[in-house]
């Protein structure tokens, strides 16, 4: 294949790498970012705080996306610790369900985990189809600006967009 | 025999925060280009504040590469992690002609020597036929961090001298949507080393595991991913092994074999597949002298791993000081 340049250098010999110059990759271009538009569908949410999609396994935030209702009447914390944070209480919450869902042997599958603050909600919603193993969405709401019905609604919405071969074509 | 990369207790700590490229020049960093004593973030948080773009190939048995676009980070490669290739291909081992064992352990073998030719080549055509930007971009980003822990982690041994070198211009096969900061990417290598640290009976990235032989209760509900990494916990494999005959990142994998050691699904101790000694309730009865052989404190089975801790109290000493563990 012509874009796969085997590469004759000594060095990438050694450290076993295919590697393209940048400009000759021409079947495969840098697209959109398509992990990031896909979560930026959620800032429609209203009273979004932070969104997160979260790999369970390793509570490792793919992405992040800050809402209207996000940082600005916080305490002022760096958003992506926000989004951190909660993720990894999240994903935290993920596995002990799990345990405790294996433990029972109850074939019965978790749908979503609502958080009820006094001034939030934290919604977690695995997202069994997608990734290598499924991932979590986490997002966070402004209780006096959200309804709760409506931002579930939305999120499982999202949850057929984000499954494997759904996206819409690369573009060029 | 693998290497033993998780093991080196110490690193270069990066300091948070914008780095200077004063402050990054009193690294262990030479010449761009020539050998290097130790890898570390030196020369890569040099190149990061000079804006580069290229390969930063770390030789040595830990070979991998950091594809920097512009200062950041575009990939970086393992030869122990799978890479995008790997976890491309692999559902094409598996869905379309049911489990073929066989044919993957074909592909896996040349990765893991670091020969990504022709699985490179297989999935650029595989990416070229299917239009899925969404799970290969979160696969890119998966295979990306999990390559990162190997690279960029406390994984060189210090008697190993691994050599660094930049070859600038050069791409990853798959052009990054996405570009990391240098300084972002060591934190979650820092969460990650620090999660490892703190795993319990004895789970490592590199120690075998296995199943056991009866379990101690009578029903337990696994998930898909569960049951393969349980079934192929066959007392030979550890869940590096696993992880590359899944498909699947190394340090999600090892996360969720510690998981199902707790459990009780697997055991690291291959003398302990006698459910009486792997009884939750009774984690120090008859396994006392085994602990001690693996130095390893005796730990109720029900400790319960924190993200959340690793997220908001990353601790030095449990990255830099595992032997107090």
């Amino acid at each position: 294949m012509h874009l796969i340049q085997a590469d004759r250098q000594d060095d990438e010999r050694e450290s076993g790498s295919i590697s393209v110059i940048t400009d000759t990759a021409e079947s495969i271009r840098a697209g959109t970012d398509a992990v990031h538009e896909a979560l930026a569908r959620l800032r429609s949410i209203d009273g979004l705080v932070v969104a997160c999609l979260v790999e369970p396994d390793s509570a490792y935030v793919l992405d992040t996306v800050i809402g209207d209702a996000g940082p600005s009447t916080d305490p002022p914390a760096a958003p992506d610790s926000i989004g951190l944070t909660v993720a990894a209480g999240a994903s935290d919450i993920a596995q002990v369900i799990g345990l405790m869902t294996s433990s029972l042997g109850d074939p019965d599958e978790l749908e979503d985990v609502i958080i009820t603050l006094g001034r939030r909600y934290h919604l977690i919603t695995p997202l069994a189809q997608a990734g290598a193993d499924g991932l979590l969405i986490v997002i966070t709401l402004d209780r006096a600006h959200t309804n709760l019905a409506l931002a579930r609604q939305q999120l499982r919405a999202l949850g057929p967009l984000l499954a494997p071969a759904i996206e819409p074509s690369r573009g060029s | 025999m693998a290497p033993r990369p998780w093991r080196r207790a110490g690193r270069i700590r990066v300091p948070d925060g914008p780095v200077h490229p004063s402050e990054a020049a009193t690294g262990p960093t030479g010449s761009k280009g020539s050998d290097q004593a130790q890898t570390g973030p030196g020369p890569l948080l040099e190149l990061a504040a000079e804006q580069a773009t290229g390969a930063l190939y770390t030789n040595g048995p830990w070979n991998g590469a950091v594809y920097l676009v512009r200062g950041r980070i575009g990939y970086v490669e393992s030869v122990l992690t799978p890479g995008l290739e790997a976890l491309l291909l692999r559902p094409t081992y598996t869905d379309e002609q049911g489990t073929n064992e066989q044919g993957w352990a074909q592909v896996v073998q040349p990765l893991r020597r670091g020969e990504r030719k022709d699985a490179v080549s297989a999935a650029a055509a595989l990416l070229r036929q299917t239009n899925r930007s969404f799970d290969t971009e979160i696969l890119r980003r998966t295979a990306l961090a999990d390559a990162a822990l190997a690279t960029l982690g406390s994984t060189a041994p210090d008697t190993t001298p691994a050599r660094v070198r930049f070859r600038p211009g050069i791409g990853h096969w798959y052009p990054p949507a996405r570009t990391f900061s240098v300084a972002e990417m060591l934190a979650e290598v820092d969460r990650r080393e620090s999660l490892l640290a703190h795993l319990t009976l004895g789970i490592q990235p590199d120690r075998v595991v296995q199943r056991v032989a009866e379990l101690p209760f009578e029903r337990i509900r696994l998930t898909a991913t569960q049951w393969n990494i349980a079934r192929l916990a066959d007392g030979r494999s550890t869940p590096l092994d696993i992880a590359w005959m899944l498909g699947h990142g190394v340090f999600a994998t090892t996360l969720a074999v510690h998981q199902l050691a707790r459990l009780g699904v697997i055991s690291t101790d291959l003398d302990a597949s006698d459910p009486k000694e792997l009884d939750g309730s009774n984690p120090e009865s008859s396994n006392i002298d085994l602990a001690e052989r693996h130095s390893r404190p005796a730990v109720p089975a029900r400790h319960v791993l924190s993200f959340l801790r690793a997220a908001t109290h990353p601790d030095p000493a449990a990255i830099t000081g595992k032997d107090l563990v």
